[in-house]
């Protein structure tokens, strides 16, 4: 199972050709989620995702959204589609070794946190932090997701 | 406390949102920012955040998050109601749930 580990200038982790392709299609999927959100469809990951900022004032939250929804949706669409990019095989290769940076993998914590919670808005997951929709194979996905971003924070945080 | 450039502006108003953000500040009703708990967040990388962004260290990023995750929130900033507007876009950019408010409505 791949993990990060971390090295002098950041962190790696070598990826099978599946894993990898796995992972670059969920950030590909997040960024498509993002750009094409349409107000008069609410959806609760996209809710997740860019919440209101104002938990008791709906006038507030939307004035609020008005003004940093745009940028803050850009940053993650930006972000999703990085972390695919890295994930990019080299032809004939038979893994995908990821090397990153202290700053790429700042940006990776990120968009990873952003892929896991819209697909726990998916799964469903409850305060448990179990699901109540999707199969076995999905929540085996999620706790990868999930220990993967877990080594990713053991390796920068120094 | 208020300083010259507040004194000012409460003498020379000009839209209602300004005189009432004046007044905010001369009343000194601070803001906060609050991060809520979610089932998805990893611990550890909830305390990095906090190490990270609001540079509180190791022992007090650990006693927030511990707070967020038992409690269900925690205050992580206070000051102005725009500081605190900066933080909870920032905090939405780690996909951390974070809103802000006045402190006597917490």
């Amino acid at each position: 199972m791949s993990r990060f580990r971390a090295t002098t200038g950041g962190a790696s982790a070598r990826f099978s050709l599946g894993n990898a392709e796995l992972l670059a299609g969920l950030a590909r999927q997040l960024a498509t989620l993002i750009s094409d959100r349409d107000e008069s469809a609410p959806d609760p990951a996209l809710a997740r995702l860019l919440p209101d900022a104002y938990r008791d004032s709906a006038e507030d939250a939307a004035e609020f959204r008005r003004f940093t929804e745009e940028e803050l949706g850009d940053e993650k669409v930006r972000g999703a589609l990085a972390l695919a990019e890295s994930l990019e095989p080299t032809p004939g290769a038979k893994k995908v070794t990821v090397e990153l940076d202290t700053g790429q993998a700042f940006a990776w914590l990120r968009s990873l946190t952003d892929i896991r919670l819209a697909y726990a808005t998916r799964l469903g997951i409850d305060e448990t932090g179990g699901p109540t929709a999707g199969g076995h194979l999905d929540f085996a996905i999620y706790n990868w997701l999930g220990y993967l971003q877990e080594t990713l924070v053991q390796a920068v945080d120094r | 406390m208020a300083d010259t450039i507040e004194l000012t502006g409460v003498e020379t108003p000009d839209t209602d949102e300004r005189t009432e953000q004046w007044a905010q500040t001369l009343l000194q009703t601070p803001w906060i920012t609050i991060v809520w708990n979610d089932p998805v967040n990893l611990m550890s990388y909830v305390e990095w955040v906090f190490r990270t962004y609001f540079g509180f260290d190791k022992p007090e990023a650990r006693r927030r998050m511990m707070m967020v995750h038992q409690e269900g929130r925690a205050v992580v900033a206070t000051g102005t109601r725009e500081e605190m507007e900066r933080h909870v876009v920032a905090m939405h950019g780690y996909g951390l749930w974070a809103t802000l408010q006045k402190q006597d409505e917490a």
